[in-house]
């Protein structure tokens, strides 16, 4: 594991394999790399290099108290690749959720250096889609009750666990621009999504509140693939095996098609409720 | 307990409480039979950093990350203390460890 400096904050990552560059990004709030770090990180790192890291205010990296827009998440992205000498691309880019938006913004702005792309439930735009989850707590005390009763339930969490998920939410709404920089983000503008030269993949759940974001992504962008999972939201977790099968087809386009065929018919996954992205 | 998995097993307990680094785990009854997930509520971020040290220990004479791969997040928290002490065990000769 190592330690990158970045603008108000230290980040941690790890790097797994060897080859060509794949940077996964994880989700708001309750995600960090270990969101996708046995399950998914650790297959696709046998036949390349996997870059994880834990964004500002996440997991392992420290608490900043501002720059959790899009501009600056995409500059701490492109400090972690400067840091594995891939700042200059061409990289392969996966976000979940916020994780998704930050990939996105940063494609955006450095096309060249992006190899391909794939979101995953990418709430766009995350002022309408995250702001109303994340944002009914309005003080520390309805947070608790909150987080307490049905959040922690929903996620399984018990004891020092749930009271850490408390602290690292109760730090991240009111001791950050946090809330000001997601009610602050709108939709990347429609003229820019349709120059995106890039192969796209769209992975969104079929029961997620976000699945209207992806159709109307896969509708702007103009090499994007829409493919939906029985799932909601929280795909890393609730569909992990699907979501690795997807990948690895889309970034192995030559690899064998008959073992890696999505088990589409029996295709059952639990639905998690009522975490935040 | 052989002495080549008590060598270990002392391993990996520093690991664990250098990674917590909290007060209770420095007096924590760590044996083979603790859970990550029901014993030591660790967070699934706290296992990866203990995976990442042990592996930074023993470097290229381990692969715990093929050995994990695939696991969802559920089952990695949900080992025991034993389960990974097995698999480092018996990975290494005992001379090794």
């Amino acid at each position: 594991m190592e330690t990158i400096a970045v603008a108000g904050a230290e980040l941690q990552s790890l790097a797994l394999g060897q080859g060509a560059p794949l940077l996964m990004l994880h989700g708001l709030a309750n995600g960090n790399m270990a969101s996708w770090f046995s399950a998914i990180a650790s297959p696709l790192s046998a036949s390349r290099q996997v870059l994880l890291y834990d964004q500002r205010g996440h997991g392992g990296s420290s608490l900043a108290a501002s720059g959790y827009d899009l501009d600056q998440q995409a500059d701490d992205l492109q400090t972690v690749l400067d840091h594995y000498r891939c700042g200059q691309g061409p990289v392969d880019l996966v976000g979940h959720s916020m994780g998704a938006l930050i990939a996105l913004h940063y494609a955006l702005r450095q096309p060249e250096r992006v190899r391909r792309l794939v979101l995953v439930d990418a709430p766009m735009p995350a002022r309408d889609y995250v702001a109303p989850s994340l944002f009914n707590a309005t003080s520390r005390e309805a947070l608790a009750e909150w987080v307490l009763g049905e959040l922690a339930s929903a996620a399984g969490l018990s004891g020092r666990r749930r009271e850490r998920l408390l602290q690292r939410l109760g730090a991240l709404l009111f001791d950050t621009t946090l809330r000001q920089d997601v009610l602050a983000m709108d939709a990347e503008p429609e003229a820019a999504l349709a120059a995106l030269e890039l192969p796209v993949l769209l992975v969104y759940g079929l029961r997620s509140p976000c699945l209207a974001a992806g159709e109307r992504l896969a509708k702007l962008l103009p090499q994007a693939q829409l493919k939906l999972l029985s799932c909601g939201h929280y795909i890393p977790e609730e569909a992990p095996a699907e979501l690795l099968v997807l990948l690895e087809n889309f970034l192995n386009p030559n690899s064998n098609p008959h073992s890696m065929r999505l088990p589409t018919e029996t295709l059952t996954v639990a639905p998690v409720t009522g975490v935040l992205p | 307990m052989s002495s080549h998995q008590e060598q270990v097993l002392a391993l990996v307990i520093d690991k664990i409480r250098a990674t917590v680094n909290e007060d209770w785990i420095a007096d924590f009854d760590i044996g083979l039979e603790t859970r990550f997930n029901d014993d030591l509520e660790l967070e699934s971020i706290e296992f990866v950093k203990i995976a990442d040290a042990i592996q930074a220990h023993y470097g290229n004479q381990l692969a715990i990350i093929a050995w994990l791969s695939g696991k969802s997040i559920h089952e990695l928290i949900g080992l025991s203390v034993g389960d990974l002490v097995d698999y480092i065990a018996g990975t290494l000769a005992p001379a090794q460890a």
